[in-house]
């Protein structure tokens, strides 16, 4: 035996309660990942931002759209290299959410290669470009409505009025897994030429490339002060704090939920706390024994953290094994009553920031009886009859 | 029966315990009871705007406003029905209205989008919930406006007496627009014609109407919708905006009671430590109880009564602090309007019974198995340990 | 081994005006008072006298377990006032072995495991440590059971794994605090009979506290404490 092993043996004293503080642990870290990924979903567009893209966008309102001939003055901006255009469409197949996607009309000559993040099969690639029609949909919104290419999918809006018969052409899927594959996008010559006069040639935003990301900031402001006193000025952004101005907007819902992830460590510092107190009391006499027997009081105290640590560890092993499945089983659950919620997925940083935290709780849990068998006076802890 | 007090007692004896293990149930219920009190918070705060005896004309297929076109003359049609109310003036109360969306900065570099909605004369007359609590209503035809009260304060000249910018224009706030509670207070009204030039939008999004009871609802929706020359739809307004809210309340509740659920097992199983704790630092009382007669049931009731008074006053506590946030204010993203909405926690009395049950019933489950192995111990066993 | 023990004749224990005292709610109680002893190396003494007497509050001192309120207390040549906490534990596990009246063996450690605790602050080996223990268990005739836990022993037996794990460090200094109280009259015995061979055979010196006079017959020398002094 060594003191590692005398740890281990110690911890059999009371296998239920074990078993029973590792079980809720590992709840507690599945809650904590649940939370965690939820709030990643929010930031998920965060992920496959790149710094040398910006979005130029109505300054007066997201739903305000700019007209189709900024693209050419936009273009003539030195720095500028690459642009495009899209917008949001928001048909609808029924009126039900259930079985709302999101959709977009995008100028199909120079999208793809702005947003080089989602592929395609270059058949599929070459049919798409050719339909106006046509229209691209990710993987997982396919395999939701089992749409197979050739399909054809209408769509109804109350905007752009009249049906819309769309042929899906291609089927893409990202080059990472964070990419969204639940979007629908077909070109924008599709809409353009059937809409009336006055709807005709806007478009919802801007998006473009720029040679030198650290002149950014100087290229967007050249391209606002052009449309400054126009009636349509604009605002240019980098596509990080575009997509941050959206985060912002939910940051109350955000909060709530970091307060919970948070409340959920503070339920898991009770229950580990309550059981390692206990624990403490009730082998009082065998650490005064110990301590009668030379043992320091270090040893003692690693005695209750090596505890604290093995439930942190176990926990979060628990937690960890079963985030995945409870995770895809409410996405299901959700996205059958609600409409689907992106792609979700547990990232590597949620992975290590539970374990993390659930051996950070455990230990701080184990801080004060561990503390509590260390300052231990033995004689006093001997007199105490088991 | 074994009386109260030795439960009471018996959880005294192991303060520290006790407490923990209260305070983890306690915080279950809590989150339980908030998120409920949240998602009824969003409902109430966007429906209170609504009147039963209004309608809301969109067209065909739009969920809200702002996905919505609705052409002027289906209302200056709908107007001459005999469905509608009108004004002491005469006037019909049948009403255009432009929504949209305005960017308004907000401290530092973000801003909110608010939704601003372009309003005549019997917009008003059709609301008498919507009420001008300071200042005065904006002069018809005019660039004021009457800002929603949740927003006044929000800085940047968002005050009666200060003045907005946006779409190229200035507007001065003129009122303070209350409407009890509901999402008008998230609004900023405006006069229609300056707001659809500022914004290049000449038409409509949607339109308010009057009834003259809100009985006379289905005639209006069968008239309207039956209008093969409009495409629109009828809905109450009531209806429209529980509609708005449903989406962000249910997110809110489908999330928050999932947590809740996977949060009570953990709380279950914090119980359960604590009552098999308490069993088995009692085996020899148990023991002597059952040998002077006690039966197994009453051993097992006595466990159980235990722990559900542990689940009992988490419950209470839990549903005392949930409560106490009624004080807090939200402001959020509406998912089906892409605007900001402002609401707080509603508690019910509904809501504050399912949580103390909530509390009670985690506490049940925690002393089920503990309450077992107690019932089980033989007489012999117990006194023997 | 014990060389030191043979040669020796300064006494092992000395406490010069040894005083403990409580204090409780602003009141001092007196456990012991002005203590004067000496115990000479190799000798087999026992503490008698009546329950709250202060007989345990003697052993704690003797042994580093517990400082007094005034006085020295000097053992194995150590002013033990002097050792810091750590230093103390350090001093006990090289020089004292305990024997407890409720054995105080882990319950989730098997004999030997229980036997072997006091050889892991020691620089040994495993394989070395595993002799010492086959040793120890050996002399107090439990070799048959050293895998089984304390719940699977008898009084006696218990007692017996405690004896091997006080003497398993070949301590100058064996306490035991009431170590037959708890046992029937045959566990008893076989207890004593294990202390005096200790003491003859190895010349161990032995501190014992018992209110029982069989077991106080067996030491060479008895003293008696009452109301916290020395008789
Ligand atoms: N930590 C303590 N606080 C107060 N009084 C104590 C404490 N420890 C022991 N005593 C008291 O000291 C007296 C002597 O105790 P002890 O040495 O254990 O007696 P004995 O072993 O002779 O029965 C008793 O009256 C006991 O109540
Ligand atoms: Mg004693």
């Amino acid at each position: 035996m060594t003191l590692g092993q005398l740890a281990f043996k110690d911890l059999l004293r009371n296998p239920t309660r074990l078993l029973l503080t590792v079980l809720a642990t590992g709840i507690g870290v599945l809650a904590f990942v649940f939370l965690q990924t939820v709030i990643s979903v929010f930031y998920s567009g965060l992920a496959v931002t790149q710094p040398d893209r910006l979005a130029v966008r109505s300054k007066i309102s997201i739903t305000q759209p700019l007209p189709l001939s900024y693209k050419r003055r936009i273009e003539s901006v030195p720095g500028v290299t690459r642009i495009t255009y899209a917008g949001w469409f928001g048909g609808r197949m029924s009126e039900t959410r259930e079985d709302f996607f999101p959709n977009f009309y995008v100028d199909k000559a120079t999208y793809l290669k702005v947003y080089d993040e989602y592929v395609a099969p270059a058949d599929q690639l070459a049919a798409w470009m050719a339909d106006p029609c046509g229209a691209m949909a990710g993987k997982s919104l396919a395999e939701r409505f089992d749409w197979q290419i050739g399909d054809r999918v209408t769509l109804k809006n109350a905007v752009y009025p009249g049906e819309w018969t769309f042929t899906v052409r291609g089927i893409y899927a990202g080059r990472t897994p964070q990419i969204d594959t639940t979007l629908f996008a077909f070109g924008y010559r599709c809409i353009n030429e059937r809409l009336p006069e006055e709807l005709r040639d806007y478009v919802g935003i801007y998006t473009i490339v720029v040679d030198d990301p650290a002149r950014s900031a100087q290229v967007a402001a050249q391209i606002d002060a052009m449309f400054a006193n126009s009636a349509y000025p604009t605002r240019t952004e980098s596509e990080r704090s575009f997509q941050m101005s959206f985060i912002a907007m939910s940051s109350a819902i955000l909060t709530a939920v970091r307060i919970v992830a948070y409340g959920v460590l503070l339920i898991l510092l009770l229950v580990v706390g309550n059981t390692l107190a206990m624990n403490v009391r009730e082998k009082t006499v065998d650490l005064a024994t110990l301590r009668a027997l030379g043992f320091r009081r270090r040893h003692v105290a690693a005695l209750v953290l090596v505890e604290s640590l093995v439930i942190g560890l176990a926990g979060a092993a628990v937690g960890l094994l079963l985030a995945p499945p409870v995770l895809s089983g409410f996405v299901r659950v959700v996205s059958e009553s609600f409409g689907p919620i992106g792609t979700v997925v547990i990232t590597g940083p949620t992975y290590a920031l539970a374990l993390g935290a659930s051996v950070g709780v455990a230990l701080l849990a184990g801080l004060l009886p561990a503390l509590r068998a260390a300052r231990l006076q033995v004689a006093e802890g001997l007199r105490r009859i088991a | 029966m074994i009386p109260l007090y030795y439960n009471v007692r018996s959880l005294a004896a192991r303060r520290l315990s006790t407490g923990l293990t209260v305070l983890g149930l306690s915080l279950v219920v809590f989150v339980f009871a908030a998120v409920l009190m949240l998602s009824n918070g969003i409902e109430s705060a966007l429906s209170a705007g609504g009147s039963r005896q209004n309608v809301v004309l969109l067209r065909e297929g739009a969920l809200t406003e702002i996905g919505s076109v609705v052409p002027r003359e289906a209302v200056a049609v709908v107007g001459n029905w005999p469905q509608v109310a009108s004004s002491p003036e005469g006037t019909a109360l049948a009403a255009g209205e432009l929504l949209v969306i305005v960017a308004l900065p907000r401290d530092g570099d973000t801003f909110a989008n608010i939704s601003a909605r372009g309003v005549t004369e019997p917009s008003w007359e059709a609301r008498p919930a919507a009420r001008i609590t300071e200042g005065r209503r904006p002069r018809p035809g005019s660039f004021e406006i009457a800002l929603g009260s949740s927003l006044i304060g929000a800085g940047g000249g968002a005050e009666v007496g200060g003045e907005l910018e946006f779409a190229g224009q200035r507007w001065p706030v003129v009122g303070r627009l209350s409407a009890g509670g509901g999402a008008f207070e998230s609004e900023i009204w405006a006069d229609r014609n300056r707001l659809g030039q500022a914004f290049n939008r000449p038409g409509l999004t949607s339109a308010i109407v009057r009834l003259t009871s809100p009985d006379a609802f289905p005639e209006l929706k069968r008239r309207i919708e039956g209008d093969r020359r409009f495409e629109l739809k009828a809905m109450r307004e009531d209806e429209y905006w529980e509609e708005q809210a449903s989406a962000t309340a249910t997110f809110i509740r489908v999330l928050g009671l999932f947590v809740a659920f996977v949060f009570s097992i953990g709380a279950v199983l914090g119980a359960m430590i604590t009552m098999f704790a308490q069993v088995s630092a009692r085996i020899r009382e148990l023991g002597v109880m059952r040998a002077i007669g006690f039966s197994r049931g009453t051993v097992l009731a006595g466990v159980v009564i235990e722990s559900a008074l542990l689940g009992a006053v988490g419950g209470l506590l839990g549903s005392l602090g949930a409560t106490a946030m009624r004080f807090v204010k939200i402001e959020t993203l509406n998912f089906a309007t892409f605007s900001q909405i402002s609401f707080g926690f509603a508690p019910t009395p509904g809501i504050l019974l399912a949580a103390l049950l909530f509390g009670l019933g985690m506490g049940v489950s925690g002393g089920i198995l503990p309450a077992l192995k107690a019932a089980r111990l033989g007489i012999l066993d117990a006194v023997r340990a | 081994m014990s060389e030191a023990a043979q040669v020796s004749v300064a006494p092992i224990v000395r406490l010069r005006d040894v005083s403990k005292a409580y204090f409780r709610a602003g009141m001092r109680l007196p456990v012991l008072e002005h203590v004067d002893l000496e115990i000479a190396e190799g000798s087999f003494i026992a503490f008698m006298g009546p329950s709250g007497s202060g007989k345990s509050t003697l052993l704690n001192l003797i042994s580093g377990l517990d400082r007094p309120t005034e006085g020295v207390v000097e053992v194995a040549g150590r002013d033990l006032g002097r050792l810091s906490d750590g230093e103390l534990a350090e001093w006990r596990a090289a020089n004292v072995g305990f024997i407890f009246q409720l054995y105080n063996l882990i319950p989730v450690l098997t004999a030997a495991e229980n036997v072997e605790l006091p050889l892991l602050l020691a620089p040994l080996n495993r394989a070395e440590r595993r002799r010492h223990v086959a040793a120890a268990l050996d002399l107090v005739g439990l070799s048959p059971r050293v895998h089984h836990r304390p719940t699977q022993l008898s009084g006696g037996e218990q007692q017996r794994v405690a004896i091997a794990r006080a003497i398993v460090t070949d301590p100058r200094l064996i306490i035991a605090d009431e170590p037959t109280g708890d046992l029937d009259r045959k566990g008893a015995e076989q207890v004593l009979d294990m202390l005096q061979e200790l003491h003859r055979a190895l010349r161990r010196t032995i501190v014992m506290v018992t209110h029982d006079p069989h077991a106080a017959e067996r030491a060479d020398l008895v003293r008696h404490l009452e109301k916290g002094r020395l008789l």
